[in-house]
């Protein structure tokens, strides 16, 4: 029995840092979408992201399992 | 209102009755404690997803997500968002490590206790992992009882104080705890989450409603403090450190924390556990998604917001339904820990493995019970921040993880120094927390520090592990 890549515990910790330098960086600007602060619509894609990735490093490793 | 509560609370009672007579009667003719304890380790996804984010997800969800957004903005969002989904992305990985390990063990303990039995470890380290753990759980278990019989108060007002409600909460937990068994805790589990779905999307769909569209919420909110919109928000709380920490305490979680290993532990097989994962991931989102709306909104209110807006926003029989959600909420969260805390005291008094131990219901009876009633005494008393509080006992948790890491080392002198490290981590944090050394130390928070001086020891150790120092 195989664990998944190391991929993914790499790619979460990246993701995580990611949107915590991007949420100081981009501060209260406003989004074109229903003026949604630009920080929280990429802290939102970044959640949506991983969990669409977590579903890809499973399709990929799910004969293995 | 209150004609709506009494008939959901009889209905909510009236299906936790069905259930615990059910699971009650199921056990009683069972000879062991595995299937009382850990369901014989026979737990499917839809059980095993919903059990850890029920556990997870309790009072603070519902009222303590929505309050955050409120004080401290957008980027609360971050705060536990984001970080939940890591969670989950992190047990894919190391989660799976974890029931590896432990299946590799003889007995394949389910509780972390029967972990360090199957190791041969000492009896006093057992006993400082159990001490602490049992130490910062009581906080987490206070808030709950303390949340929920705050808004029974509320909606239906009996006595001065929360007293009535705080001792009706922890009867019914105590009730459901210590005689049901592990599967009538996985059931009210599966039902808070349903709950706590529901009702949080309706109340953010009223909330909107009200508001006129999303797009108002957060123009009245930017209007009420600019700093709402950015990180740190308006008192700086959400800086990078308090992030940092928070990310870090709640991810290791599942590793540290009884509750939430043995529900690791306990899942059917491998591929189980993985697909039980990658739903919890996708269901953090959607359960966190609408108290943005529910928080922000809570700008135009003054004083207590939540109760103002389940008043004035949102149709009564929401409200009555919100009031049975948090109550669920705390249910599934209480219950689960006060049976996790019961089985570990249990596991650490039985000679034996406890899933043997024919007196394993009366060790978890006793210990479920010792620890409920000093919980009922705290929530008695005031706290400044249910949040802050159970941040502090996930943190305290999360420091006693090279102790759980030292279970997988075979040199004794490695063994020492892992639990040298978690003592002095534990000890530096309580002192913190007194005060008697201080909180921040050359910038940085000494709880950040305490994770560099642990992850760089655990570091350490794996190098050691793969060149066979």
């Amino acid at each position: 029995m195989k664990n998944l890549s190391f991929r993914v515990p790499l790619v979460t910790l990246l993701t995580f840092l990611i949107a915590l330098v991007v949420s100081y960086q981009v501060g209260a600007d406003k989004s074109l979408i229903l003026s949604i602060p630009t920080s929280l619509l990429f802290g939102v894609g970044c959640s949506v992201f991983l969990v669409v990735y977590y579903a890809f490093e499973f399709f990929i490793a799910r004969k293995e399992l | 209102m209150q004609i709506y509560l009494i008939v959901f609370s009889s209905l909510y009672l009236a299906l936790m009755v069905f259930f615990f007579v059910k699971y009650m009667l199921d056990t009683k003719n069972i000879n062991n404690s595995n299937e009382f304890l850990f369901a014989n380790s026979n737990m499917g996804v839809i059980f095993t997803f919903l059990g850890i984010l029920a556990t997870l997800f309790s009072t603070f969800t519902l009222q303590g997500m929505p309050s955050f957004f409120k004080n401290h903005g957008i980027g609360s969002w971050l705060f536990l968002g984001v970080t939940d989904v890591c969670l989950g992305g992190f047990l894919l990985y190391f989660g799976l490590k974890f029931r590896r390990f432990a299946s590799s063990l003889s007995q394949n303990p389910k509780n972390i206790v029967e972990l360090f039995k199957s190791t041969q470890s000492q009896k006093s380290v057992t006993f400082f992992y159990l001490f602490f753990t049992t130490i910062f759980i009581i906080p987490y278990i206070t808030i709950q009882i303390k949340g929920a019989a705050f808004l029974f108060q509320a909606a239906i007002p009996i006595g001065e104080t929360h007293l009535f409600w705080s001792c009706v909460m922890v009867l019914l937990m105590l009730l459901y705890s210590s005689t049901g068994g592990i599967r009538a805790i996985y059931t009210t589990d599966a039902i808070q989450g349903v709950l706590i779905l529901i009702t949080t999307w309706a109340i953010a769909f009223f909330v909107i409603k009200s508001a006129k569209g999303v797009e108002n919420i957060f123009l009245e909110a930017r209007e009420y403090s600019e700093a709402l919109m950015s990180v740190p928000g308006p008192t700086g709380v959400l800086n990078w450190q308090f992030l940092l920490i928070s990310f870090i305490s709640i991810c290791l979680m599942p590793y540290v924390q009884p509750q939430l290993a043995t529900r690791v532990l306990v899942a059917k097989d491998d591929k189980t556990f993985i697909k039980a994962t990658l739903f919890f991931a996708l269901f953090v989102i959607f359960v966190i998604l609408p108290t943005i709306f529910i928080g922000l909104r809570g700008v135009v209110y003054e004083g207590d917001f939540l109760v103002q807006i389940l008043q004035n926003d949102v149709p009564s029989v929401f409200y009555a339904l919100f009031v049975i959600g948090v109550v669920a909420a705390a249910m599934s969260t209480t219950d689960s820990q006060l049976m996790a805390i019961g089985t570990e005291w249990g596991s650490f008094l039985s000679e034996k493995s406890i899933k043997e131990n024919k007196k394993a219901k009366l060790y978890v009876k006793v210990g479920a019970t010792i620890v409920a009633i000093i919980s009922l005494a705290l929530a008695q008393t005031s706290f400044k921040s249910l949040i802050l509080f159970s941040i502090n006992s996930f943190i305290g948790t999360s420091l006693l993880l090279p102790l759980v890491y030292s279970l997988s080392i075979q040199s004794r002198w490695v063994k020492d120094v892992l639990l040298g490290v978690s003592l002095v981590s534990v000890g530096v944090f309580i002192l913190s927390l007194m005060g008697v050394i201080p909180k921040i130390i050359f910038g940085l928070r000494v709880e950040l520090i305490l994770y560099g001086v642990i992850f760089l020891v655990l570091g350490l150790c794996l190098v050691g592990k793969k060149h066979k120092i």
